[in-house]
């Protein structure tokens, strides 16, 4: 019964074929699920009826001898992306009984192809970082060892195994943090590769919609089954979605590239010997496949994760403006109407969130929104030259995922938000709307790997697919037991 | 950059949220973390650049001007605390 | 004692008749049923809200700012108004702040026989709030409010007039003008009372010879032409007392209220000051071409102030005619109509002014309602100038068409109305009449002159009306001077 163990592709050949059933998978990933909510706090509350009525609709279909591409295919999606028939919190107590009367494009895209979500999974409330410490509904530890966090509840999920895979958002690299922290590999897609429709807006202009999953292929497989232009979305674009796991078959064609590394990477803030060390190594590796390494100079790659907490900070603030207890979330009765939104709001958020917003408040005010505001906004433009510039003659950009492994739950040293200090390397790709993907490589740390990332130009996933895949086979990931 | 804590008081407010004075002193320290990050702030080297808003300079797409279904009203009250079909109830508005 | 001279600017917000809001597919239409008419999108529900920017409201306000004389953007961009209150569902509003659509332009009209010219500051394209009503009517009074979401997102495009104003006429003036183009447009029907049309006005009062402004208030809800001419000459007046008490205007937003015809400052301040404005992440922004202004022209139909011209100057009618003929395009299509089935300026305008508006205005009806045709009227004036019916009877005809969408041959030869023109039989009425009066004759020949119209009265009464005047006229001469 190893079947959760294969990627998507077979797992659904098999479902199709009637080799396994989607009661045994159903019965398989609630178990797996409950085990890893046990021990994680993976999700925001573990439903097995919502697992019980996807392998309904799965059955119908199988029954009636449809071929779907990914019959019985289990995915975690995070709480900040709308699905039927259950609640989206966005881990905030704001949106405890939040039921949204739509899916996300995504979710509709997925229940399409045969996938089933098996929960909605924890994670910081509004995806504001990934410190597993920010949720309403509790922490979230690390599979590997639950003194440290998780991340997010998707991580520790597909880490474990229970789901095949999970959707996350990314939007100064959360998704790609936690991914590390768990070892696993994960992709953000370029900006609009990926509907957002349905996913809960912080900062428009930085979040994306990405993916956790245990392989680089299974990334390709779930890659290939999200992408497209979405007419709900104004933001996505309608470039053609090539079959990105064909491209992963071609053993011919595939690097080597030419690699850009920043030449003083190593200056991040709380950057770890055991993080420094596995990406140095992994370079060394990279040279050996005939990877053409170079250092470049990127003056302003440095500035990113500030130049996107504010820029994020501003944008949030705005789009968490609806959240007043009129139409929806949390209520809090007051005297008169500002007195009811005050209430609502400062009880139904979380410490972190409100010094965030607060934060944002501020400098998009009076002469900060052209002294702060604006100017990151213009820093913005300088670090997408720089590296549309770099990317034009490499091409990928190699850098680690995040400075430091899995922080532990009862630290606060680097739980700051103003700026995150795990975004240090990951707020660029966010800013540009490029592509990164991150993998693990062996390391001395919690879960035995850190992550080391590539970030390509826009809609080249497939490049960061077959560069991952290189690395993967050097480095086959590995699994916690839960 | 000087920010004042009356200044962090008015932004609260504007956000409509009461930060506790350990959320404020929190947030002071954050803000002054981000500013002594944020050196480009300070320079001019900015002035002649524009400002980028949308990452990959896309374009809007439009939509003709054809009816799409509504939410059923019951659907569309269903998440509101204070409905009162049809309609949703707020408080005064007037202090 | 200086004079004081009162200057205004007006604001004036007009919904666009699309069938569907401006960033969704809700419809628009008016009365139905609180709450009926609302989406994800326009109820800002979490995870809901992506816009999607409807054309059709695009075009309607280019073809607003190019009726009105306007500099076009370049492109339609779209910021967020950030503020609190109970109608803003999503917590900001969708308008555009840094590029209205339309810049520099201005409205003529007459004022006293001068041509009177006043800028328009800008024009841009906004989302209409909710509808809010108060438990007893009175928002500073009522204990609670309700709020129903309809008319939230109904696209409004907002004009904003240059303080060129003078006084509450030339406010009048200019919002009649106003509306008449836009109704020319066909782009909104501009009716107040139903506020599809509304105006707030700001006003301010200096000495006579000063080019500084004084301080200004803002006054609003004026739901009709009267109440903002009585608003205005209120405001003006009460500022003038204040000033010349030896006070200054404080600049603050004040209510007019309609039973009392005062003007009242609004005791709270409802709305943060500063709106935050920045351009929405959410909608990149979309290219307005030449190609596209130009086939945005070819839809303008001949203005106002192009019609004016034409009938003072090619068919040479008096102004006040031209005026009237002009001042709503149904009017002056109706007259165009009617010249080509009868090619009679003077005529067909005096009809139109007198008559037709004449029987319109009683019955309180609009020409729309009306069930007499161009052709209709066409007809009866050329049966008059043929010498069918005479022109008193022409009168009567109308009204029975007026009333019955008849064709006026039928009314004419249903009810024998034609007009009598043969010599033989006015002969022997006129001998008829004659012999049964013979002290008329005597009192004529004896030079009383009123005989002569005592006898043409029997003869008319003889023939109901119907004789042809100049004919009994010179008949009757012939007879008496035999």
């Amino acid at each position: 019964m190893d079947f959760y163990k294969h990627i998507v592709q077979k797992l659904a050949g098999e479902v199709n074929a009637k080799e396994v059933s989607p009661q045994q998978i159903g019965e398989d990933v609630a178990r797996r699920c409950a085990a890893v909510h046990e021990k994680c706090n993976a999700f925001i509350k573990f439903d097995p009826e919502l697992i019980e009525k996807g392998i309904k609709d799965i059955s119908q279909k199988i029954a009636q001898n449809k071929k779907l591409p990914l019959a019985g295919v289990s995915f975690g999606l995070s709480d900040a992306i709308c699905a039927g028939g259950t609640t989206t919190t966005c881990a905030s107590r704001m949106l405890e009984s939040y039921r949204p009367p739509f899916e996300a494009s995504v979710v509709l895209k997925l229940k399409e192809w045969g996938a089933f979500p098996a929960g909605k999974t924890n994670m910081d409330e509004f995806n504001l970082g990934a410190t597993g410490k920010n949720s309403f509904f509790g922490e979230i530890k690390n599979p590997w060892d639950t003194e440290y966090t998780a991340g997010s509840g998707a991580a520790a999920a597909v880490s474990s195994r229970a789901v095949n895979f999970a959707l996350a958002p990314d939007g100064c690299g959360e998704l790609r943090h936690s991914a590390s922290y768990c070892g696993i590999p994960a992709l953000k897609p370029t900006y609009g590769r990926v509907s957002r429709k349905g996913l809960v807006d912080v900062a428009p202009s930085l979040d994306q919609i990405g993916i956790m999953a245990p392989s680089v292929l299974d990334l390709a497989a779930i890659l290939e089954a999200i992408s497209g232009y979405d007419p709900e979305d104004p933001t996505s674009f309608a470039h053609e979605v090539p079959s990105y796991t064909l491209l992963l078959q071609e053993k011919e064609n595939i690097g080597p590239f030419k690699v850009a590394v920043p030449e003083n990477w190593a200056e991040a803030p709380y950057l770890e010997e055991g993080i420094k060390k596995a990406f140095l190594e992994t370079l060394e590796y990279l040279k050996k496949e005939n990877f053409q390494v170079q250092m470049v100079s990127l003056p302003n790659f440095s500035h990113s994760i500030v130049t996107a907490a504010i820029i994020r900070a501003v944008e949030a603030f705005s789009s968490l403006g609806n959240y007043d207890g009129v139409r929806f979330g949390l209520r809090v009765e007051g005297s008169h109407l500002q007195e009811m939104y005050r209430k609502s709001r400062t009880e139904g958020f979380g410490s972190n969130l409100k010094q965030f917003l607060t934060f944002g408040a501020l400098i998009s005010a009076g002469n900060y929104y052209g002294r702060v505001f604006q100017k990151a906004q213009k820093m913005r433009t300088l670090i997408i030259k720089e590296l549309e510039s770099c990317l034009q003659s490499f091409d990928l950009l190699f850098i680690p995922a995040v400075p430091f492994q899995a922080p532990l739950l009862s630290s606060n040293d680097k739980a700051c938000l103003l700026p995150d200090p795990a975004g240090y390397y990951t707020a660029a790709a966010n800013l540009a709307g490029l592509p990164a993907i991150t993998i693990p490589v062996p390391a001395e740390s919690v879960s035995g790997s850190a992550g080391v990332q590539f970030i390509g130009k826009a809609f080249d996933e497939a490049k960061l697919l077959q560069a991952g895949l290189l690395l993967e086979k050097e480095n086959p990931p590995r699994f916690p037991n839960v | 950059m000087e920010i004042s804590r009356e200044e962090f008081m008015q932004a609260s407010w504007d956000a409509r949220l009461e930060l506790m004075p350990e959320e404020l002193e929190g947030l002071e320290k954050q803000a002054k973390n981000i500013f002594e990050q944020a050196t480009f702030l300070q320079s001019s080297a900015l002035d002649d650049v524009e400002a980028t808003y949308f990452p990959l300079a896309q374009k809007n797409t439009v939509r003709e001007d054809l009816a799409a279904p509504s939410l059923p009203l019951e659907t569309a009250l269903s998440n509101a605390p204070g409905a009162e079909s049809p309609y949703i109830q707020v408080p005064k508005i007037v202090e | 004692m200086h004079e004081y001279e009162t200057v205004i600017g007006l604001e004036v917000h007009v919904e666009l008749l699309t069938d569907t809001k401006l960033f969704c597919g809700c419809s628009t239409a008016f009365g139905a049923e609180p709450n009926t008419q609302v989406c994800p999108i326009c109820l800002g529900l979490p995870g809901g809200t992506l816009p999607l920017l409807n054309k059709k409201a695009a075009e309607f306000t280019i073809k607003a700012a190019l009726a009105l004389n306007c500099e076009i953007a370049p492109k339609i961009a779209f910021d967020r108004k950030n503020y609190f209150y109970a109608d803003l569902p999503k917590g900001f509003q969708i308008s555009q702040y840094f590029y209205p659509m339309g810049r520099n332009g201005y409205i003529e009209f007459l004022v006293n026989g001068k041509t009177k010219r006043v800028g328009i500051h800008q024009l841009h394209l906004e989302e209409d709030t909710g509808k809010l009503s108060h438990i007893g009517d009175d928002i500073i009074s009522s204990p609670s409010s309700r709020v129903d979401f309809n008319r939230a997102g109904v696209p409004l495009m907002e004009i904003v007039s240059e303080p060129d104003i003078r006084s509450a006429e030339e406010a009048r003036l200019f919002l009649q003008k106003l509306r008449s183009i836009i109704r020319y447009l066909d782009i909104s029907d501009c009716k107040m009372e139903e506020g599809s049309m509304r105006c707030d006005a700001n006003i301010s009062i200096r000495p006579v010879g000063s080019t500084e402004f004084g301080k200004k208030t803002e006054l609003k809800n004026m739901n009709s032409f009267r109440s903002v001419y009585r608003g205005i000459e209120y405001e003006a007046e009460r500022q003038r007392s204040v000033v010349l008490s030896g006070e200054s205007v404080i600049p603050e937003t004040r209510h007019w209220d309609e039973a009392k015809g005062v003007t009242r400052a609004m005791r709270s301040k409802l709305v943060s000051a500063d709106y935050r404005c920045f351009p929405d992440p959410n909608i990149p922004p979309y290219p307005v071409t030449e190609e596209w202004i130009q086939e945005i022209k070819k839809t303008i139909p001949e203005l106002p102030d192009e019609r004016y011209k034409r009938l003072t100057e090619e068919h040479d009618l008096p102004s006040s005619t031209a005026e009237v003929l002009t001042s709503s395009k149904e009017l002056a299509d109706f007259y165009d109509a009617v010249l080509s089935v009868h090619n009679e300026p003077k005529t067909v305008s005096n009809w139109i002014v007198s008559e037709y508006l004449g029987l319109l205005n009683a019955a309180g009806m609009d020409i729309t309602e009306s069930k007499i045709t161009p052709a209709g009227l066409g007809k009866l004036l050329q049966s008059i100038a043929k010498g069918e019916i005479s022109g008193k009877i022409g009168k009567t005809v109308f009204e029975e068409m007026f009333n019955t969408g008849e064709d006026p041959a039928l009314i004419i030869e249903k009810k024998g109305l034609k007009q009598i023109s043969d010599t033989d039989t006015l002969s022997r009425i006129i001998s008829a009449v004659l012999a049964a009066n013979p002290q008329s004759i005597e009192d004529y020949r004896k030079g009383k002159k009123r005989a002569m119209g005592f006898l043409v009265g029997q003869i008319m009464k003889e023939t109901k009306g119907q004789a042809n005047p100049q004919l009994v006229n010179k008949l009757l001469m012939e007879e008496l001077n035999k």
